[in-house]
């Protein structure tokens, strides 16, 4: 298998995974570009309904800073499997995904109470795309977080360490991403007056 | 895996269940690459089949063989099967076959994710055509312009049907374009530069880059036109200060590119064909790379020639109008290639080189009709009528469809280890290239004489009903050459004359393998020093097949991954939960729960990584 | 097949080589998310008075500095394949030119 992998692997000596998922990641950021900026024309046109002023700034802040520091852990497991520390592996992974878990839930409790002050998806052009943008990254997040599950379970089985830490790296990325399209969303909905 | 592949067994009985199971859980890409190009050809004769209902309605003046409805619904199948449901996936399954021989791999990057793509494609196009029986077929046209295709204005779920059944074959087209870019740029054999890659394979390349970065403005178009007609919002509502306009530059960002996505590949396809049948090499192989990639990037920067009636403003609509002319540079590139391609060589007019030169003829035609369009007032005169139809017919049945056919021909004899029959070949070409002409050169004098597109019929006395009439009969003559195609394809497969190794001649690594090729594609490879390594410089000619297998390295290291049925169990989710959304609640449940059952049987299967 | 060219020699010496400090990007993400509220509190606004152009610059710059840590870093891209960069930034790119335009069309 080894001998094959030289002869007809990789040409540039690249992981497939790992290229085809930067290759994924490229077309998800055409992708949330786009929501973001039907959220940015559709700023200021409302006719009528609440808008921006009614967003808790202070807790999405804190939120903000939870899923930074999620990414943070995702690295401290990769940088543990590659050292071969299983304990620290497992002990990173799963901070990852309680801060990723936190995450959602504040956006939920977020969510009930927008509802409950009078902003929902069909109130007005700030509701339907403030929904419809933060709704997509949350539902990422979501999805992040059952990768990571799925793949701690694996870490609970020893799949991972100093050989074969891609399927980590790969969630990792993942992960990262979803956080990047995070930074700019939150100071295009939540900080920057329009 | 290796005990399975090194013992090939002799013939054996199979039963008809085992087949199936076969080609349900295969991942070779070149039982992929059949399916994908037998589906391709079923929706292909679907979508002509509706060609024909529309041309029979309008034949004459104020007929009614079709209710307005229906016409509408014709009128949108017809574009939305052609483009995303033939096209797309005709050259999807041709790049799949011959991609990984072309660069000399034993198969695509990711064996399942293709098998994915596969059924997402079958299953996505399932569910669209499930329109018929639930209601009615969409109805908005295949640019499905808002707010035609709100709820006020296309009431039935036919639209929703659009919606998600062209997600669900979206999401195929990524994973297939993640998947050919990962195979090219990183799975050549030795010796395959990427400046030795047929041009094929550059062009696949290329499209896969166009179709990850298009895709997802359709994607967002879609979502929000389906939240529309759903969820109550109103992203495409003049009445809420939303703008319907934003539709047409969402889905042109991906609707132009979407142009090239099918056209580049059916260019590589000739790039390969016009050689060997002239038997001289492609004539400036560097340029028509570099022209193809600068196609790619300028596609993308011409989607409102699309809008120029919306009321852009001037230097938008100048500007977009520039761009798109300056794209026909690189295009004409292309043509100049081919021609001197051909010129002083010892031309051999086979079927597929007689397809491929009337592909250099019609395109040419296409792509002037383009330039005369992109010049902002003559579009404002043209704009919405017949001409247009006739421009996008040259580029598309004569851009895409004459090179496919020239493929087909071309490389049928590979894929079956027989060749399809050359008379009736010809007989096919004749019908298929006089009934093209029929059909949509009229369309330009009816353009320019102002009759409208898109209506379901005209009045008698406008001077349009002989023309119609031609073109009516153009469309019958097609039909006439793809049935003798379909039989000729019916015939050869078993009474076709053998072909062996390299019927044609050609010098790409394709044909440095047995007819078909067996599972691990290759015993050997030779050695890959040039762009044409099955010629022989000293010998001026190309190596025998014999030659080639003395001078190749065999290889021992044969693995090839199992078959897996997860795939299908994910595509099947997937697409159960569009249904869902369609339908009930209740159907997409079950998706999901299938959907999460293939995903754990996908992780958990030994034999990857 | 073959997903093991993560292991060859030039990439994981230059994964296993230079190693950033993550925990130090970590404090300097959350400075910036810091620095992100201070230029939109009115109190700042009101000391230094900041005009909403200046507020709403700082704001692209901070989410931009943030991005390029965590791209280059957590997603180790200054440390990995020129491939993937390029792949991304194609990405970025295209995406950059549907806003951009879209931003001046609308």
């Amino acid at each position: 298998m080894t001998a094959h992998v030289e002869k007809h692997g990789t040409t540039l000596g690249l992981d497939h995974r790992k290229l085809g998922f930067w290759t994924f990641l490229a077309s998800e950021a055409v992708f949330f570009m786009s929501l973001i900026v039907v959220f940015i024309i559709y700023s200021g046109r409302s006719t009528e309904g609440p808008g921006q002023e009614l967003l808790n700034i202070p807790l999405t802040a804190f939120n903000t800073f939870v899923l930074l520091t999620s990414s943070l852990a995702m690295v401290l497991t990769i940088d543990a499997a590659r050292r071969g520390n299983q304990r620290g592996l497992k002990f990173w992974l799963l901070m990852t995904i309680l801060m990723g878990a936190f995450f959602v839930g504040v956006q939920i409790y977020e969510y009930r109470k927008l509802i409950h002050e009078g902003l929902t998806l069909t109130s007005n052009l700030f509701g339907m795309t403030f929904y419809t943008l933060t709704g997509f990254h949350g539902a990422h997040v979501t999805f992040g977080v059952l990768w990571l599950i799925a793949t701690y379970i694996k870490a609970l089985q020893g799949k991972f360490g100093p050989d074969n830490y891609i399927p980590l790296d790969v969630a990792g990325l993942y992960w990262h991403f979803v956080d990047l399209v995070w930074v700019f969303i939150f100071p295009i909905v939540y900080l920057i007056r329009w | 895996m290796a005990t399975q592949a090194e013992a090939l067994p002799a013939p054996r009985v199979v039963s008809w269940w085992s087949t199936l199971v076969d080609w349900l859980t295969t991942v070779d890409h070149k039982k992929i690459g059949i399916m994908y190009v037998a589906g391709a050809l079923f929706f292909l004769a679907v979508g002509g089949i509706e060609a024909l209902a529309i041309r029979v309605q309008l034949a004459g003046p104020e007929r009614a063989f079709l209710h307005p409805q229906t016409y509408n619904e014709m009128l949108t199948m017809h574009g939305t099967t052609m483009i995303f449901l033939a096209a797309m996936p005709i050259l999807a399954g041709l790049g799949n076959y011959f991609v990984p021989l072309m660069i000399g791999a034993r198969d695509m990057a990711f064996p399942r994710l293709n098998a994915l793509g596969l059924w997402l494609f079958i299953l996505g196009s399932i569910l669209l055509y499930l329109s018929f029986f639930s209601g009615g077929a969409p109805d908005a046209g295949w640019f499905a312009y808002a707010p035609l295709t709100t709820k006020t204005y296309s009431p039935h779920k036919g639209m929703d049907f659009w919606i998600l059944g062209l997600m669900v074959t979206g999401i195929a087209s990524i994973a297939g374009s993640i998947n050919f870019i990962v195979t090219i740029l990183n799975m050549r054999a030795p010796g395959v530069k990427l400046n030795r890659m047929p041009v094929f394979v550059w062009t696949m390349l290329v499209t896969s880059f166009l179709i990850v970065f298009a895709f997802p403005s359709l994607t967002v178009a879609q979502v929000l036109l389906f939240l529309d007609r759903n969820f109550g919002t109103g992203f495409y509502a003049a009445e809420v200060g939303a703008t319907p306009i934003l539709w047409q530059h969402l889905f042109w960002f991906f609707g132009h590119p979407e142009v090239y996505i099918v056209v580049l590949p059916a260019f590589g396809m000739v790039s390969e064909i016009i050689p060997v049948f002239s038997r001289k090499p492609i004539f400036g192989y560097t340029a028509l790379v570099y022209a193809t990639v600068a196609i790619g990037f300028i596609s993308f920067t011409v989607w409102a020639h699309h809008m120029f009636a919306v009321g852009l403003p001037p230097v938008v609509a100048y500007a977009f109008g520039a761009a798109s002319m300056i794209i026909a540079v690189p295009t004409a590139i292309k043509i100049f290639n081919w021609i001197f391609t051909m010129w002083k060589g010892s031309l051999r007019l086979t079927t597929a080189m007689l397809f491929a030169i009337s592909f250099v003829a019609m395109f040419v035609i296409g792509g002037l009709s383009g330039i005369m369009l992109a010049t902002v007032p003559v579009d404002w005169q043209l704009t919405d009528t017949y001409f247009v139809v006739a421009h996008f017919h040259y580029t598309l049945f004569g851009g895409v469809l004459l090179s496919v056919l020239a493929a087909c021909y071309y490389w049928f004899p590979k894929m079956f280890g027989r060749k399809l029959d050359e008379r009736w070949g010809k007989v096919h070409w004749l019908l298929t290239f006089v009934g093209f002409n029929l059909t949509f050169l009229p369309m330009h004098w009816l353009g320019l004489d102002g009759m409208p597109r898109r209506i379901a019929t005209y009045g008698a006395g406008l001077g349009w009903d002989l023309l119609n009439f031609i073109a009516t009969v153009g469309a019958f003559t097609i039909a006439a050459g793809t049935a003798i195609f379909i039989l000729n394809i019916v015939v050869s497969l078993r009474k076709g004359e053998p072909a062996g190794d390299n019927p044609w001649e050609g010098w790409t690594l394709e044909w440095a393998t047995s007819s078909p090729p067996p599972a691990h594609n290759f015993d050997g490879l030779p050695p890959v020093r040039s762009r044409r390594p099955l010629w022989d410089a000293e010998k001026k000619r190309v190596l025998t097949p014999d030659e080639v297998r003395a001078l190749s390295t065999p290889d021992e290291h044969v693995h090839l991954p199992p078959p897996s049925v997860w795939p299908l169990v994910v595509a099947a989710g997937i697409t159960a939960i569009a249904a869902g959304l369609i339908y009930t609640m209740f159907v997409a449940v079950i998706g999901v729960l299938i959907f999460l059952a293939g995903v754990v049987g996908w992780i958990q299967q030994e034999g990857y990584h | 097949m073959a997903e093991h060219g993560g292991h060859t020699p030039g990439a994981a010496a230059t994964t296993h080589g230079a190693h950033p400090n993550y925990w130090l990007i970590g404090i300097v993400l959350s400075v910036l998310t810091v620095l992100e509220l201070a230029v939109t509190s009115s109190y700042v606004i009101e000391l230094l008075n900041l005009s909403e152009l200046v507020t709403n610059v700082a704001l692209i710059a901070f989410a931009l500095a943030k991005a390029a840590f965590v791209v280059g870093y957590y997603m180790h891209l200054k440390f990995d394949s020129r491939v993937y960069t390029t792949m991304f930034a194609t990405g970025i790119l295209f995406a950059l030119l549907l806003a951009s335009t879209f931003m001046l069309l609308f």
